[in-house]
């Protein structure tokens, strides 16, 4: 099943991810994230862009996805909407290439929650167990 | 006794030892009352940290903990590490993503008695003069990327030079707020592209402006010399690098993870990412690292400036009648050389302090010249409903903890947890019947924040203490907040 749930955590944001594929693991995460970041959100216009990235290991590739998504908020106010594709090989990198929703931020339209200043490695750990992904996550906040 | 089967001996009353054991190589020391212990550390990774962050490269005596120790990454918050300038490491994660988070404590002339008709106008113009929240900015001019390389190598200076603040101010800020050797050119232009509109700005979670009334002092001597009396009206804050000092955190960590297979290290936790002091990714993170403290020091220092002008409006009084002065400004995220005695000799090293506060004795160098026979001020921040403390750095700390105490209460409850008890609550409300104005930009921050999810600082107070490692000199109780 593709999602997300808390988890506790002393001061940070903890969360579980699951998906059938490494794809849908992918924009689980980047949805955890949405959770986290923003206390509200109202769609409005969105436009595309793309994200191509590579990294050593498929654990520090979807960081990096997700710090894509943070990095556009924080500092250029891009919102992130929703994901239209992602695709993810390996040869000898982990390299994804994505097309990502985003909007302009606006206070009429997002509330926002949190400021996420990273998106951590701490206790991530990509498994694939019964034909289902899923990994921890933690925000630090 | 052994907490989550890591074994703990005790020295004494406040202080524990890990015994080295496996990849460590050395062994790790915790200060923490026994109630701590069973209590606060038995269900926390963060011990288990203490013992990772003994297998560092080059670590010399002990891996440290502050009573206030909690779960971090890598490193525990709390934790203290000195890694040889010759041979050791620097790792981000022993500095943390809010590089050069810290504490600033300015004074007033003003009584609470006074004035304290007045809190509620005064943490109104606060709240509207100094942008908090999330991703808050503008709270000056807009800067460009070239003002922004600017404050990167000058730090406080910048503030002053641009009219907010006063020479003075310098004096008394750690490090007179600029550390030497920031280039701009190792800092990537997306980090500078994350803070440059956040100068000036308090940011969300934790950070907070308080204004506080001394309710009693501990240390006459050092509360003269610091210029604090019963009664008296200070401000209180606390706030970092912001976004520029998150993002250059996270682009080293990456480098690192990437670059730093060939230097062989064999760590237990990737966040433990490091690199020889003396090898070109070591002395860049170096480098960007100091451009975000002084990031962070002009920061505070523009926030002092704009609170001070709120204080003028509110009060309707002059600056000469505000006697508004900086008692002390310290970080308490940093890695910084330093020189200390490692079996019998001067030796520097790279002291590594990741939610721990410097507090040097009296005598040591780099003090402002008031405090030289004091010892440095150590600012300690508890919760917004109860108490904050000022302590000095104590006779203990040079030999024991490379000039290092702890630097909050820590939190008791996860944020969540919080949320999940002040829900139909009036929290707002509780705190006005305890004395404090509060504004905030969420009520989520102030269920969070609330006392109740955070220990008695009193605790962690008293373990340093009693250690001789920072003594105590005054407390504080707010009477007004403004936070994120």
């Amino acid at each position: 099943m593709n999602g997300y749930r808390h988890l506790d955590h002393p001061a940070d944001i903890a969360m579980l991810i699951s998906a059938d594929s490494v794809e849908d693991l992918f924009i689980a995460g980047a949805e955890a994230w949405k959770e986290s970041a923003l206390e509200s959100f109202i769609p409005e216009s969105t436009f595309e862009l793309h994200i191509n990235l590579e990294s050593i290991s498929i654990e520090e590739l979807l960081v990096d996805f997700l710090s894509e998504l943070n990095f556009n908020l924080y500092a250029r106010k891009l919102v992130y909407s929703r994901v239209k594709m992602i695709t993810i090989k390996k040869n000898t990198l982990y390299r994804a290439e994505a097309a990502v929703y985003f909007e302009d931020f606006s206070p009429a339209r997002h509330r926002l929650k949190n400021e996420i200043k990273a998106v951590t490695f701490h206790q991530m750990n990509i498994e694939h167990k019964n034909n289902s992904y899923s990994t921890r996550i933690i925000f630090d906040i | 006794m052994k907490i989550n089967g890591i074994e703990l001996l005790p020295l004494s009353e406040t202080l524990w030892e890990i015994p080295v054991s496996g990849g460590m190589n050395v062994p790790g020391r915790i200060y923490a009352s026994r109630n701590m212990i069973e209590t606060s550390l038995r269900n926390d990774e963060a011990l288990k940290q203490v013992v990772n962050v003994a297998h560092l490269p080059g670590i010399v005596k002990y891996s440290l903990a502050m009573p206030d120790i909690h779960w971090g990454y890598g490193f525990p918050i709390g934790g203290v590490a000195a890694t040889s300038a010759k041979d050791g490491v620097i790792s981000p994660g022993g500095v943390g993503y809010d590089i050069n988070c810290g504490v600033r404590l300015a004074r007033t002339s003003l009584m609470y008695e006074q004035n304290k008709n007045k809190i509620q106008k005064l943490i109104e113009n606060l709240f509207r003069d100094i942008p908090t929240g999330v991703g808050s900015s503008g709270a000056i001019k807009k800067l460009s990327a070239q003002d922004t390389k600017k404050i990167l190598k000058e730090g406080s200076r910048w503030a002053i030079n641009n009219g907010y603040g006063d020479e003075e101010d310098i004096i008394y800020t750690e490090e007179d707020g600029m550390l030497a050797g920031a280039g701009p050119e190792s800092v990537s232009a997306r980090a500078i592209e994350r803070g440059v509109d956040q100068s000036g700005t308090l940011g969300s979670g934790n950070h907070f402006l308080e204004v506080d009334v001394v309710e009693k002092i501990y240390d006459t001597l050092a509360a003269e010399a610091f210029g604090l009396f019963k009664g008296q009206l200070v401000l209180l804050i606390h706030t970092g690098s912001r976004g520029l000092g998150y993002q250059v955190c996270d682009d080293y960590l990456k480098l690192l993870l990437k670059e730093g297979k060939k230097f062989g290290f064999n760590l237990p936790d990737k966040q433990l990412a490091c690199a020889p002091i003396n090898s070109d990714e070591g002395q860049n993170y170096i480098s960007a690292m100091n451009c975000s403290a002084n990031f962070a020091w002009n920061n505070r220092q523009i926030i002092m400036n704009l609170a001070m002008k709120s204080m003028l409006k509110s009060f309707g009084i002059s600056k000469e009648e505000l006697g508004f002065k900086l008692v002390y400004d310290v970080c308490h995220n940093i890695a910084k050389l330093e020189e200390h005695l490692i079996e019998g000799k001067m030796e520097k090293v790279c002291v590594h302090r990741k939610g721990a506060t410097r507090a040097f004795p009296p005598g040591s160098a780099g003090l402002p010249e008031a405090y030289k026979n004091i010892g440095q001020p150590v600012l300690i921040p508890g919760d917004m409903g109860r108490y904050s403390y000022i302590a000095v750095g104590g006779a203990n700390s040079m030999d024991e903890t490379f000039g290092t105490s702890c630097h909050g209460a820590g939190r008791l409850q996860s944020r969540h947890q919080a949320l999940k008890e002040g829900k139909g609550r009036d929290l707002i409300k509780e705190l006005n019947n305890k004395g404090i104005v509060i504004q905030a930009k969420g009520y989520n921050t102030i269920a969070e924040e609330m006392p109740f999810a955070y220990k008695d600082v009193s605790e962690v107070i008293d373990v340093m203490h009693n250690s001789g490692i920072s003594t105590k000199v005054a407390k504080l109780r707010p009477v007004g907040v403004i936070k994120g």
